[in-house]
């Protein structure tokens, strides 16, 4: 009997040691790496620049003595990980020297152009930054920084005396082009957008009396999952907040036609509540001096799909450019560049020899 | 030391619950009960409740355990299991402040990962306790201790693949502060609403529902 006291206290001695020394061998959801990838700040094996005194996760393809094109992808708070992935190929791995393809997506266009891609400050694989920390105006500081990092490089490399880039904008990506070309209209040549988010008010407003309730998907899978996950994670940390708002990922807007296979890194949970795109602002201006001053021609790219329920969308946002021409491309919606990555390139290439 | 004597002391002196649905603390010792609403997704709940005496607190406590289940995908793998228990901790004429321990294990599937959870949490409603209605606010707090996450083929392809399977140290914990009231019926039969606002444990935005809305039915026999 004294014996078997004597385990059982035992037993819960341990327990009570475990307990109080954190519970040895179990992994800490807040620990980079463990729910979602490390970003460039953690993980050294990663591509990275150094631009406007933040690193960015970045690369290049293609021979830069080439025009260069920048790429901007969405979010506010994803990555460019689908614009080098392709429907039905493996999806780019964030090591370039893992990559079974090397010309996915659009970085097919390396052919012909020196494609730069990047993780926008707080989004992808670049480092986080604490709610309040980043605005619009860093953003588009970043991508000046970004673009004179780069027609530096071709200077250094190749002699070539460039002023001028193409940039190519993904949803949030076609904002974020929109306010970097009101503001420095003489370094963009043209300016290609699929699907760009709203660059005003009044189109905001007509994207949301178009759209959707949120209460209207109550009952949906996706939903469900990630309301109820709230029960077993609590979006504190920025890990936790970055994996339990990717439950969310391509699947929130119906009218949007979106393939939820489409692939990224990490959403930027925090860098997404930011109002970056505007969207909670009454006033702002991002397109005044796009008229007057801009050169160059925007050519607008929208999947048939996103363009029913939207059908003035394409012509109110056209309306802030001096040219622009429009090209819908047919059976996808707002992640047709990742499902039909061809095509797209087919109708970028076409633009730009014009 | 003061003080601990004089809570004992309060605590002894007190009297049985009135309180109509958080506790049962009618002559019946028996309830089962039906919850739904949002919290925090769309739930339907079945619980038991039985009283006990505690005796050396000389207390009636209402003990309960109940499974809830999300109404859209109602199964094991998306519900929850509780088991708690609800004391008066201080009474004066028809004012108490309830305490309702709990302890619960849930389960949630979802595209990325399955995760199981296990946690603890106190909930304290301050009110008027009348013998057929009451109303009262509420401060909850739950933390979670332990998560069991497993990653779904589909994560590991479209996100991540070296995501990490395993035991987790608990994944965050969250208050709610709410309002809750209800009323019982030819002394059998309990209505209860309850309206609640969640936060994280450091009050960020919970990032669900800004709130959370329940509606229970109970019979006492």
């Amino acid at each position: 009997m004294k014996l078997k006291k004597l385990w059982v206290l035992r037993i819960v001695a341990m327990l009570i040691t475990l307990t109080l020394t954190g519970c040895g061998g179990l992994l800490d959801p807040d620990e980079p790496g463990n729910l979602v990838p490390k970003t460039v700040a953690e993980d050294p094996l990663l591509p990275r620049i150094e631009v406007n005194g933040t690193i960015l996760h970045a690369e290049a393809f293609g021979d830069i003595h080439n025009p260069i094109i920048i790429f901007l992808h969405g979010g506010p708070g994803s990555d460019y990980r689908a614009f080098i992935s392709q429907i039905g190929v493996e999806n780019a791995s964030r090591y370039p020297n893992e990559r079974t393809v090397t010309n996915g997506g659009l970085s097919q266009l390396q052919d012909e152009y020196y494609c730069v891609f990047y993780d926008q400050r707080g989004a992808g694989l670049s480092p986080r930054f604490d709610k309040g920390v980043v605005d619009f105006d860093m953003y588009v500081a970043d991508l000046d920084a970004l673009i004179y990092h780069y027609l530096q490089k071709k200077e250094n490399e190749t002699g070539i005396v460039d002023d001028q880039v193409y940039l190519m904008g993904w949803s949030y990506g076609g904002i974020l082009s929109t306010g970097y070309i009101n503001k420095h209209p003489e370094r963009v040549k043209d300016v290609i957008m699929y699907e760009p988010g709203p660059f005003s008010k009044k189109v905001w407003d007509y994207f949301i009396e178009n759209s959707e309730s949120p209460f209207a998907q109550i009952g949906e899978d996706w939903l469900d999952e990630y309301l109820l996950s709230h029960d077993h994670i609590t979006p504190d940390a920025h890990e936790r907040a970055d994996y339990q708002m990717l439950l969310g990922a391509f699947r929130g807007q119906p009218e949007f036609n979106q393939n939820p296979n489409t692939p990224l890194w990490r959403l930027g949970a925090f860098i997404s509540s930011e109002n970056l795109d505007f969207s909670q602002s009454d006033n702002y201006d991002i397109t005044s001096n796009v008229v007057a001053s801009f050169q160059g021609r925007l050519l607008f790219i929208a999947g048939k799909l996103t363009e029913e329920p939207y059908p003035d969308y394409p012509d109110m946002q056209m309306s802030y450019y001096p040219q622009a021409e429009y090209v819908a491309i047919a059976g996808v919606g707002h992640t047709g560049l990742w499902e039909k990555p061809d095509e797209v390139a087919a109708v970028i290439r076409n633009f730009l020899t014009q | 030391m003061k003080y601990i004597i004089t809570a004992m002391m309060m605590l002894v002196a007190m009297n049985q619950l009135n309180a109509q649905t958080i506790i049962n603390n009618s002559p019946t010792e028996n309830r089962a009960y039906l919850r739904v609403g949002i919290e925090p997704t769309t739930m339907i709940t079945f619980g038991y409740q039985r009283n006990f005496i505690v005796g050396f607190l000389n207390r009636n406590v209402t003990s309960y355990a109940e499974w809830g289940t999300s109404m859209y995908r109602f199964n094991f793998n998306n519900s929850e299991l509780k088991i708690g228990a609800i004391l008066s901790v201080f009474e004066k004429g028809s004012f108490k402040v309830v305490n309702n321990l709990n302890l619960s294990a849930g389960s949630v599937t979802t595209h990325n990962f399955d995760s199981k959870k296990f946690a603890a949490g106190d909930e304290v409603a301050i009110g008027i306790y009348k013998k057929s209605w009451f109303i009262a606010t509420t401060v909850e707090y739950e933390k979670i201790y332990l998560n069991r996450i497993e990653h779904t083929e589909f994560y590991r392809t479209t996100y991540y693949e070296d995501a990490e399977d395993g035991w987790y140290k608990g994944a965050g914990g969250m208050f709610q502060f709410g309002i809750e009231s209800g009323g019982t019926i030819k002394k059998k039969y309990d209505i209860h609403l309850e309206i609640k606002m969640p936060f994280t444990e450091k009050f960020n935005s919970y990032g669900g529902s800004p709130f959370h809305v329940n509606l229970g039915l109970g019979y006492r026999f």
